[in-house]
């Protein structure tokens, strides 16, 4: 069981990483997602059939990344804080990946960056399908949504993060 | 509705462009998309930034876990510092321990209700616990108030009264919904209806219905 728990870790836990990191643009609480998400998963590892892994390992990350996302309102309640002075300024090793059709590093990091502005779960629908490939069955099933609205928050989540990166990049054009 | 044959709005084409990256329209509607895509460009401009973020999207690189999140979660695990992160270094979930035969004992005595008081209050997650004080508050305060102003020596409530107390239950309420969008099904029904809005409901109608209006 053990050797089992250890393979899923291996096979999942950079994907867990790289939805966190997208969702909140910020490496360290990325980490602290990912390790939160592990240690439960172990303390149910004896409760979860295999066919249920991946939308539980999706399911409890985004409630992590909600939680971390409400803490920062807290805290910048408490603290002035530019809101975009922390996201992504860490930028994580990434993984080499088969192909490098990003037309160009500032409009990605622009993207990015809007998408740290998109609401939930708009953002978060669109990080498991459009980055990271997930099925829509696969994120309904972790969302606990059907199908259809699955796909309509997809559609509204593009929408939104066009129209947060034309603000953005208005703002940032001289 | 619009008529299957009408040329499409730009609104409506905006509404379907996402769709149409997808392709997900068929038939008509894909046709009528294509016609007014041909004809506007503003819409089909549109399309080229939606093709060009969805692209951009679809190649963001995946990131790597460092080692030192399966370090941190093998020492919150039981693993000693340093030792060999193979499988059987960690320490298995109480399922896969062999269980022990229960001594026999005889029944303990029920807690008293402060025990099951800190028992349901720590059983709840810590986001719970603000929403639930502040409902609390708002409950409390709103009754207070109710009840600290009833009229002396029974003098009517005017309808200034009335207009007041009502807006101060509105807000209240309306706060408590925003509070209800954001926390769980189990907190909506348990705490918010049932624990709160339900008694302070009851508790400001019986004070307005014992109040008449000049």
């Amino acid at each position: 069981m053990q050797m089992a728990f250890e393979n899923t870790v291996d096979q999942h836990r950079d994907r867990v990483f790289t939805y966190a990191w997208y969702c909140l643009g910020d490496r360290d609480d990325a980490e602290d997602v990912t390790q939160e998400v592990l240690v439960r998963l172990w303390r149910h590892w004896s409760e979860l059939e295999e066919a249920r892994v991946v939308p539980w390992l999706i399911h409890v990350t985004r409630n992590l990344c909600i939680d971390t996302m409400r803490r920062r309102k807290t805290y910048r309640g408490l603290v002035r804080e530019d809101p975009e002075g922390v996201a992504m300024n860490q930028v994580a090793s990434p993984i080499p990946g088969p192909s490098a059709l990003v037309e160009s590093m500032e409009f990605s990091a622009h993207v990015q960056r809007a998408l740290l502005q998109v609401p939930e779960p708009y953002r978060s629908i669109v990080i498991l399908r459009e980055v990271q490939d997930y099925r829509y069955e696969e994120i309904g099933a972790a969302l606990e949504m059907p199908l259809n609205t699955v796909k309509v928050y997809l559609h509204r989540g593009r929408r939104k993060l066009r129209e947060r990166l034309q603000e953005l990049v208005r703002d940032v054009t001289p | 509705m619009s008529h299957p044959e009408s040329p499409l709005s730009c609104r409506r084409a905006r509404v379907l462009l996402e769709a149409y990256v997808d392709g997900e329209l068929r038939g008509a509607r894909r046709a009528r998309m294509d016609t007014h895509l041909a004809g506007c460009h503003a819409c089909s401009q549109e399309l080229l930034r939606a093709r060009h973020v969805r692209a951009v999207l679809r190649d963001l690189p995946p990131h790597a876990c460092g080692d030192a999140v399966m370090e941190s979660v093998r020492r919150r695990l039981g693993t000693p510092a340093g030792a060999d992160p193979s499988p059987a270094a960690l320490v298995p979930p109480p399922a896969a321990v062999a269980p022990r035969p229960l001594p026999v004992v005889s029944r303990p005595a029920r807690a008293g209700w402060p025990e099951r008081l800190a028992a349901w209050w720590n059983g709840h997650t810590p986001g719970w616990r603000p929403a639930m004080v502040f409902g609390s508050v708002a409950a409390v305060a709103i009754v207070g108030f109710l009840l600290l102003h009833r009229p002396q020596h029974e003098q009517p409530v005017t309808a200034a009264d009335l207009r007041r107390a009502d807006a101060q239950v509105r807000w209240v309420l309306a706060t408590l919904g925003q509070i209800n969008e954001r926390t769980s099904e189990r907190v909506r029904t348990e705490v918010f209806e049932k624990g709160v809005a339900e008694p302070t409901m009851r508790a400001v109608n019986g004070a307005l219905e014992n109040s008449v209006p000049q």
